[in-house]
């Protein structure tokens, strides 16, 4: 073997295991060679000052400006993946609106009844009927915006748990 | 490594801050060093550090293997350097290239000199001989340097390094080997009998 070739192998020996065959070869060689014998001790002293440093630590200011980043980074991957989540896998609409909107289509019925009977008999628009029709009104409109309402509120409000 | 496909929100908002933290707070000072064994120069150093960790955390998987993903965190700086000093190729065509700056030079003395050890001139000396292995690693040329401080300062195994940096383990070797004969040449005054001995065993069979 040459000094090369025993050179890598001192410098392998310090991460793995040698062979039986590598390890006499070694030391038959470092035996007769004062070169690979002093690359050896040099390789060790090197190494040794190396382990002996302690690492250098980044400073204070930086590592708080680092965490600051980091963690508002996260933030945003962690809001944009609720928002993809939300969009490819929409929510169960919450009951309540669900027993809003029937509420809703009920008493527009009753008004629209009511109303119907006050026109049959041919008397004058009142007050009242008046008041019945702007309130019908106002419930066609909701009901017409309702599943606007309903997606917007799936999509935008993080915190909504009332499933 | 594998990103988490499902589980939802909730299991990524639980998992991804404490991973990072954890990784941060096991490997910020290996990477640092890192960092500035590589470009020998505190606001470079800085500067890489930021962006390592910054692109750690932008793809940082949900459930990861703590195994590799130390190399994978090297890798990612050594990508950056390695953008870096492309950047700068031209650039230095033009300008001097930088030495250690004394901050940075100051820092890794005051790093190597942690021992206990009593006597003054002993620490002294030690200082000194600390300084010239710093200085002598600094001057190693840039791939050399990178596979050796991979090896000795971060601790990576040679088949290790050659996946991070991409070249084969025969190169990965022969980077190593040199640099050692390179720190060895260059540490010589610090040999007591102060000169390097001749092979005398030309070439031996086993």
């Amino acid at each position: 073997m040459r000094c090369q070739d025993i050179e890598r192998l001192i410098i392998e020996y310090s991460e793995r295991k040698l062979s039986q065959e590598e390890l006499g070869a070694i030391e038959e060689h470092l035996a007769q060679c004062t070169a690979c014998t002093c690359f050896e001790k040099d390789f060790k002293n090197i190494r040794i000052s190396l382990q002996k440093m302690s690492p250098l630590t980044p400073p204070s200011e930086l590592e708080r400006r680092i965490r600051d980043m980091c963690q508002e980074e996260l933030s945003s991957r962690l809001a944009a993946e609720k928002q993809r989540v939300s969009l490819t896998h929409p929510s169960h609409v919450p009951w309540i609106i669900w027993v809003a909107l029937v509420s809703l289509i009920v008493l527009t019925a009753l008004l629209l009844v009511s109303l119907f009977k006050n026109i049959g008999l041919n008397q004058p628009l009142s007050f009242g009927d008046a008041f019945i029709l702007a309130v019908i009104l106002q419930n066609a409109v909701m009901l017409f915006f309702a599943p606007v309402i309903i997606r917007k509120y799936q999509t935008q409000s993080r915190s909504f748990r009332l499933i | 490594m594998q990103p988490e496909s499902s589980g939802g929100t909730r299991g990524a908002e639980l998992t991804a801050q404490p991973v990072f933290d954890e990784l941060y707070d096991k490997y910020k000072d290996a990477v640092f060093s890192f960092a500035c064994y590589l470009t020998r120069n505190l606001g470079e150093a800085e500067d890489l550090f930021q962006d390592a960790w910054l692109r750690v955390v932008k793809h940082l998987p949900e459930k990861v293997e703590m195994k590799s993903i130390k190399a994978w965190i090297f890798t990612i700086v050594t990508n950056l350097y390695r953008d870096e000093l492309r950047k700068k190729r031209v650039r230095r065509l033009f300008l001097f290239p930088k030495a250690g700056t004394p901050d940075l030079e100051e820092a890794k003395v005051s790093a190597l000199v942690g021992e206990s050890v009593s006597d003054p001139a002993e620490i002294a000396n030690q200082a000194q001989i600390k300084r010239e292995i710093t200085r002598a690693i600094d001057r190693l040329p840039e791939r050399q340097r990178r596979v050796f401080v991979l090896k000795e300062i971060a601790g990576f195994p040679q088949a290790e390094i050659s996946d991070i940096l991409g070249t084969p383990i025969g190169t990965v070797k022969s980077l190593i080997h040199r640099a050692v004969k390179r720190l060895q040449k260059e540490l010589s005054s610090y040999n007591p009998k102060g000169e390097r001995p001749k092979c005398d065993a030309k070439i031996l069979s086993v």
